[in-house]
């Protein structure tokens, strides 16, 4: 048997001894690792369920403006209207070599504060989120009859719509009575599934629908009316808020981007979406940051409290270790003895903290993916993870070096006989 | 083994203290100042003195725990200043067993486990150890059937034993291995009085039966009679603390 393995044993034995004062400190470094990986883990999510909310999806082209701002209202259906872009144009785009499919959008009105949004049926079979995930439907359909409208899921948790409820769309964010499609209630045809992006808080109608509601506001009556028949033929858009667009090879995203943005004719934006996403996260998860610094100083404290709990045990282990000393032991192999006692804890510490977040994990998921849409991946840890733990273990081992020192010290200046 | 006798050539002898002073850091005087103290190998000596007369800190100079201002100590011939720390921790756990007064024990070892320590941190003591029988496990059970252990209270944690099984499982540790030097600081003072005598004469009996060298200190000069010499520190040591 080696000498280092010996030491290692009497480590352990040791540590097993005080296993009372000690299980402190290894549910304090459990906890510490715990918090900082289960910090960690959630905001490798949230931002994979916020840059991800679309996918599949080469660029977004609008009228010209700020990209950033195209993509917030676009996508996330946030911040104000940008400048609409003509349908004709629109259709124009679809018809490029190129171009795989078009999702048309039309923004502007609300339901109770949740964005109508007007598109037609590719979005349903084309759309795509959190790494290439469809929609789906949980009941229902995607809208038949012209008043149809599809529900998120949040919308028609928090409002408690189901199919068949009939609802009545606002004019524009404020829901003013004056300024409601009254006139021309919806009827709910399908229910959406939880997807965790900005669908669930969205309403989804038809163009057609769209346009129907606000023939009377286009002729400048600013009042509702219900729809007649002869105006059935004029229901085609003539403008849309956005063009979402897949292409056949990625590879061409960057020259069909330079040629609307540069081209002819109306005046464009194109947009890449994972680009502009990952510049918006980065503007809002300032908090993110403050979470890592926060659960760092926890560690942090958890690691003092380390030292000082081994420091506070030496006073009652001095004669162990002067016994040891005498038995042949030398002060190194003392301070060996302590610092593999650290190790031992900030091992057994980290690895409980580990089985604890995956547990955490493992329970919370379906909760959190049935009723929040927010979806946390059972994965091994990533190379990030693995340097978080590989940190906690090295300032864990070496905050014990401290306590090994004095020890050494200790067992140096106390010769062989302890006073009491 | 043949008396040591002052003109005796240093190898010869198990321990040989020449001018020796130690002053304890911070301290005003010095608390051992000896000229001459000497021990040959294999021999018996029993050293008295009052408490705190520097007994327990003479112990540690030959043990080279402590480093003397002055003066040159040779332990079983060699010069444990030119040794290097290092060094004198080596051969402290190959050529020196140790009893003490009390706590000699690692708690959270089995008695076995108590007895072998030596072996694990001196492949010297080791090797010598294995010659004594067909394993450790086995030698140190010789050990402790010698020294009057029953073997149900082997795998009893050392706690639950009393003092005077704990410093007997001490010696058989201090035994183990045969190191040349056994040094004792008062390992019978915690005992009852009517065991006390009963413990010193196992110790001796192994010590002689091993050939080992034992420097046995006490304040309790009653024991002196078993020990065929006997030394008082005042006589050695100059550094009288008489106040004290
Ligand atoms: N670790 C120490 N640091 C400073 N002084 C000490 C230390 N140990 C002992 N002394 C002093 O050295 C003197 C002798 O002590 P010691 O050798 O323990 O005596 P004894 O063993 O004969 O009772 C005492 O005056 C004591 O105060
Ligand atoms: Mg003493």
């Amino acid at each position: 048997m080696g000498h280092f393995t010996y030491l290692w044993q009497l480590a352990c034995k040791s540590a097993w001894n005080r296993r009372g004062t000690l299980l402190l400190i290894v549910l304090s470094i459990a906890l510490s690792t715990t918090l900082l990986l289960g910090i960690e883990k959630l905001r490798a999510q949230v931002r994979d369920n916020f840059v991800q909310a679309v996918s599949g999806l080469d660029l977004v082209i609008g009228a010209r403006g700020s990209s950033l701002q195209l993509v917030l209202y676009a996508v996330f259906h946030l911040g104000s209207a940008t400048n609409n872009m003509g349908y004709d144009t629109a259709k124009a785009l679809a018809q490029k070599p190129q171009v795989a499919f078009t999702i048309p959008i039309s923004l502007g009105d609300t339901h109770r504060d949740f964005p109508v949004v007007a598109t037609n049926a590719v979005f349903y079979e084309k759309f795509r989120y959190r790494h290439g995930l469809a929609l789906r439907m949980a009941e229902g359909h995607a809208p038949e009859a012209l008043f149809d409208v599809v529900l998120g899921a949040e919308v028609a948790r928090s409002l408690g719509y189901q199919l068949g409820s009939k609802i009545v769309l606002s004019h524009g964010q404020s829901g003013n009575a004056q300024a409601e499609h009254s006139a021309n209630p919806f009827t709910v045809s399908g229910l959406l599934a939880p997807t965790g992006t900005p669908v669930d808080r969205s309403l989804y109608i038809s163009l057609e629908a769209m346009e129907a509601i606000h023939l009377n506001w286009q002729n400048g009556l600013h009042q509702d009316q219900p729809l007649v028949a002869e105006n059935l033929t004029k229901l085609e858009p003539r403008a849309i808020t956005a063009l979402l667009v897949g292409l056949k090879k990625r590879s061409q995203v960057f020259a069909l981007q330079r040629e609307i943005n540069e081209g002819p004719g109306e005046p464009l934006t194109a947009v890449l979406p994972g680009v502009a996403m990952n510049q918006i996260w980065e503007m809002v998860s300032v908090g993110e940051q403050a979470l890592l610094v926060i659960s760092a100083l926890v560690t942090v404290v958890g690691l003092a409290g380390l030292a000082a709990a081994i420091l506070a045990g030496l006073g009652e282990r001095r004669r162990e270790l002067a016994v040891l000393r005498s038995a042949g032991a030398s002060p190194v192999d003392i301070l060996w003895l302590m610092a593999m006692e650290g190790l031992l804890l900030v091992l057994s510490g980290t690895g409980l903290g580990l089985v604890v977040i995956y547990a955490l994990l493992a329970l919370c998921a379906p909760f959190l993916a049935e009723h929040y849409g927010v979806f946390l991946a059972l994965t091994a840890p990533s190379s990030g993870e693995w340097l978080l733990l590989l940190a906690i273990c090295l300032s864990g081992f070496c905050a014990s070096l401290l306590p090994a020192c004095k020890a050494y010290r200790m067992s140096l200046s106390d010769g062989l006989t302890v006073s009491v | 083994m043949q008396q040591a006798s002052e003109g005796q050539e240093h190898e010869t002898l198990a321990i040989a203290l020449e001018n020796v002073r130690f002053r304890w850091p911070g301290s005003p005087r010095d608390t051992l100042d000896i000229p001459h103290f000497s021990m040959s190998r294999g021999e018996r000596v029993f050293v008295s003195g009052p408490s705190g007369c520097g007994k327990s800190t003479l112990l540690g100079l030959i043990a080279g725990i402590l480093s003397p201002t002055s003066g040159q100590i040779l332990v079983q011939g060699t010069d444990l200043d030119e040794l290097g720390s290092a060094g004198r921790d080596r051969f402290r756990g190959e050529h020196i067993g140790f009893i003490f007064q009390q706590f000699n024990l690692v708690p959270y070892l089995s008695v076995v486990e108590n007895v072998l320590i030596p072996c694990h941190f001196s492949p010297f003591r080791r090797k010598r150890a294995e010659k004594q029988g067909a394993n450790l496990d086995e030698v140190a059970a010789m050990l402790l059937q010698r020294l009057d252990l029953e073997k149900t209270l082997w795998s009893k944690p050392v706690r639950t034993l009393s003092i005077g099984q704990q410093q007997r499982v001490a010696c058989a540790r201090a035994l183990i291995g045969l190191p040349e030097l056994i040094i004792a600081d008062e390992p019978t003072s915690a005992l009852d009085a009517d065991r006390r005598v009963a413990f010193l004469h196992l110790l001796l009996e192994e010590c002689t039966s091993q050939g080992t060298a034992l420097l046995f200190v006490s304040h309790d000069e009653l024991l002196a009679e078993a020990f065929p010499r006997m030394v008082r520190m005042q006589d050695i040591n100059r550094a009288s603390v008489e106040e004290g």
